[in-house]
């Protein structure tokens, strides 16, 4: 495989997968586009496919009854979905939907299960990966106990922010306030907050990030482990 | 379903606008909506620190621009509702 058609990858893992496994996945990788609201898992039914991320941002979704719904984690061109199929199982936990819209490649599950049994590199890879998604569950658990709306608002923005092209993130109130777990009235306020102290602009569906730094102070700490283990054990998350 | 607007009066008179809307099966499950939404904001508010800011209020619109609902930020303080 020519070495530029390697490098054309934007997605994190096959961008970094050595010629002979992304020889083992290229045969059934499949482009396809992901449109808004697209389910690419459903909590306890099989995993068809598993999805390197292009562009656009996916959402892993844990669900409460009446609807509770709150974001467990979030996947951009820097990973995949079908983490579970990395560690040997075939169902999935949660919901997983894209949340920005975009496009990618698909691959079997099964496909990736055969491949994987057959390249250590493969799975040693893919397996960091499943690390670092580990460390982002831990912390959005960390800052949806211990951190206020704002902070967890900014470093959502932030996450979001690494996984775009450009300074602009397409997303209603109404979608970051699932991703949130709060009311939507209650998201409006805090990204007027923001963009009152001129870290952000807001405009419907769409949100321009203006300062980033300042982003990150508002954060309070609770941006940037996760990010750093990504950096550790892949390389850049950009 | 209905998409209701909840723009934001503030202390001093100023109006935020909610440009998004929400759907709502009716008046009724907007007004919910705001009891649960104030409460949670007031809370938030509590939480880091601040004063209740009951002085806030809800302007509901409908898709027509029209005022629907005023509702004060103090009925979510006082009164029981569903939680957030």
């Amino acid at each position: 495989m020519p070495s530029h058609v390697e490098s054309s990858y934007q997605n994190g893992l096959l961008r970094r997968l050595n010629p002979a496994d992304l020889a083992l996945l290229e045969p059934q990788l499949e482009h396809v586009q992901l449109p808004l609201r697209m389910m690419l898992e459903s909590a306890k039914a099989p995993i068809e496919h598993v999805y390197f991320l292009e562009t656009g941002i996916a959402s892993i979704v844990a669900k409460l009854p009446k609807g509770r719904d709150t974001e467990v984690g979030l996947i951009g061109r820097e990973g995949m979905t079908g983490v579970l199929v990395v560690l040997g199982d075939s169902q999935a936990l949660h919901d997983t939907y894209m949340q920005i819209p975009g496009s990618g490649f698909r691959l079997p599950a099964a496909a990736l299960a055969t491949a994987l049994s057959e390249s250590t590199t493969l799975r040693a890879l893919f397996l960091k990966y499943v690390q670092t998604l580990y460390a982002q569950a831990g912390y959005t658990a960390l800052v949806n106990a211990r951190s206020k709306l704002d902070e967890r608002l900014a470093r959502w923005l932030l996450m979001c922010h690494d996984r775009v092209s450009g300074d602009s993130v397409t997303i209603t109130h109404e979608f970051m306030s699932v991703m949130l777990g709060v009311r939507r009235p209650g998201v409006t306020i805090a990204i007027q907050e923001l963009e009152g102290r001129g870290l952000i602009r807001a405009t419907r569906g769409e949100i321009v990030i203006r300062d980033r730094a300042g982003l990150f102070l508002v954060t309070d700490g609770a941006y940037s482990e996760p990010e750093r283990e990504y950096e550790r054990l892949i390389g850049r998350l950009a | 379903m209905p998409r209701y607007f909840f723009y934001l009066r503030d202390e001093s008179g100023n109006l935020q606008e909610d440009p998004e809307g929400q759907e709502f099966s009716d008046l009724a499950g907007a007004e919910e909506n705001a009891m649960a939404s104030a409460k949670e904001i007031l809370a938030e508010e509590l939480l880091r620190g601040k004063p209740v800011r009951t002085g806030l209020a809800f302007e509901i619109f409908d898709e027509n621009h029209r005022l629907v609902l005023h509702f004060p930020f103090a009925f979510a303080a006082e009164k029981a509702g569903p939680p957030p």
